[in-house]
């Protein structure tokens, strides 16, 4: 989830956990949407699809609308950021990371690589 | 001669006999009504008037004392002391640990509509609804999941909690005078409060929904 305290350096790397992956995955494709449409769509349990909406708001990944319908609150859910400003922020966060820990070194494999190009 | 054998044998040869008498006499009609009463609110009154009799009891019962029980009375008190303490600051605690973990914004028009001073609404998709002291907190999560009648069975429920918390002292009394109803029993007497003001139907649909949810 975008904080970088561990990165695990697997074949898939990702700012997200699977269910916020599907989450974000159906948000960026159907742009706003109700929790339980999401969790019939995804095919997660509700209660879990709440707590990890939770945590995406938190994070300032997806945004909560309060609306309302027939005299009815209702509240719809819709991404703030789109996959490559996610990405951005999750390289970034990395690379800060590696750069508070590992300056130097860092510094002088981007100079090499620069000068390769 | 025991503490208990002390007790009784000094009560006996005090002038505060009498009003100790009177006072546990009350007390017991007390417990009485509150068993017999159906409505939730007269029994939470007959409740708060045997805590306040059990709570006069003692420093009748104090006064009365010509032995040594100064060591009880100290621990009590010492007791007493800590856990008022800790029942006035651990609300405002709780507050300002979900103002900083979850966030809730003031909501008037739940406020009318349950007519209570004060309703949050907590900024989560999970239904929750608690009362803190005089207020009360709904989650989003809540009142996206209900049917505005069935939002007002919760909230009619969490509203009875607030009157337990307003009833001078209830809720603090039954920590001092160890006589506490068990939280099931306090449960029950919200619920027949809510289903007095915003049906049956509408409490047991609320209640369906929300174990659905978490099912
Ligand atoms: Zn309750």
């Amino acid at each position: 989830m975008v904080k970088v305290e561990r990165v695990e350096f697997d074949e898939k790397m990702s700012p997200l956990s699977p269910l916020e992956e599907k989450i974000m995955e159906f948000l960026w494709k159907n742009g706003s949407a109700h929790v339980s449409l999401i969790a019939e769509s995804i095919g997660a349990p509700l209660s879990s699809v709440a707590a990890t909406l939770d945590r995406l708001v938190k994070n300032e990944l997806v945004e909560r609308k309060q609306e309302k319908v027939e005299g009815r609150r209702k509240f719809v859910y819709s991404p703030k950021l789109s996959r490559d400003e996610l990405n951005v922020k999750f390289i970034e966060g990395v690379l800060d990371k590696l750069m508070e820990n590992f300056g130097e070194v860092v510094v002088e494999y981007f100079h090499k690589k620069g000068i390769k190009k | 001669m025991n503490a208990i054998e002390c007790t009784i044998t000094c009560l006996r040869n005090s002038q505060m006999f009498i009003p100790s008498i009177l006072i546990s006499v009350g007390f017991f009609v007390s417990i009485f009504g509150y068993f017999i009463v159906k409505d939730s609110i007269e029994k939470l009154r007959f409740y708060w008037f045997a805590n306040v009799l059990a709570l006069v009891n003692m420093p009748v019962l104090f006064l009365s004392m010509s032995c040594d029980m100064i060591l009880f009375i100290k621990l009590y008190l010492g007791y007493a002391g800590i856990t008022i303490a800790m029942l006035l600051v651990s609300p405002f605690l709780y507050k300002v640990y979900l103002k900083r973990r979850i966030g809730f914004e003031r909501d008037a028009e739940l406020e009318r509509l349950v007519g209570v001073d004060r309703v949050n609404v907590l900024n989560t998709s999970l239904p929750k609804a608690f009362t803190l002291g005089n207020e009360i907190f709904i989650s989003a999560g809540m009142l996206d999941l209900l049917e505005n009648e069935e939002i007002k069975a919760v909230l009619a429920h969490e509203k009875f909690h607030v009157l337990e918390n307003k009833t001078p002292l209830v809720s603090r009394l039954k920590y001092l005078t160890f006589l506490p109803i068990s939280q099931d029993k306090i449960e029950v007497m919200a619920d027949e409060y809510a289903k007095k003001i915003a049906g049956k139907e509408s409490l047991e649909m609320a209640r369906r929904k929300i174990d659905e949810f978490y099912a």
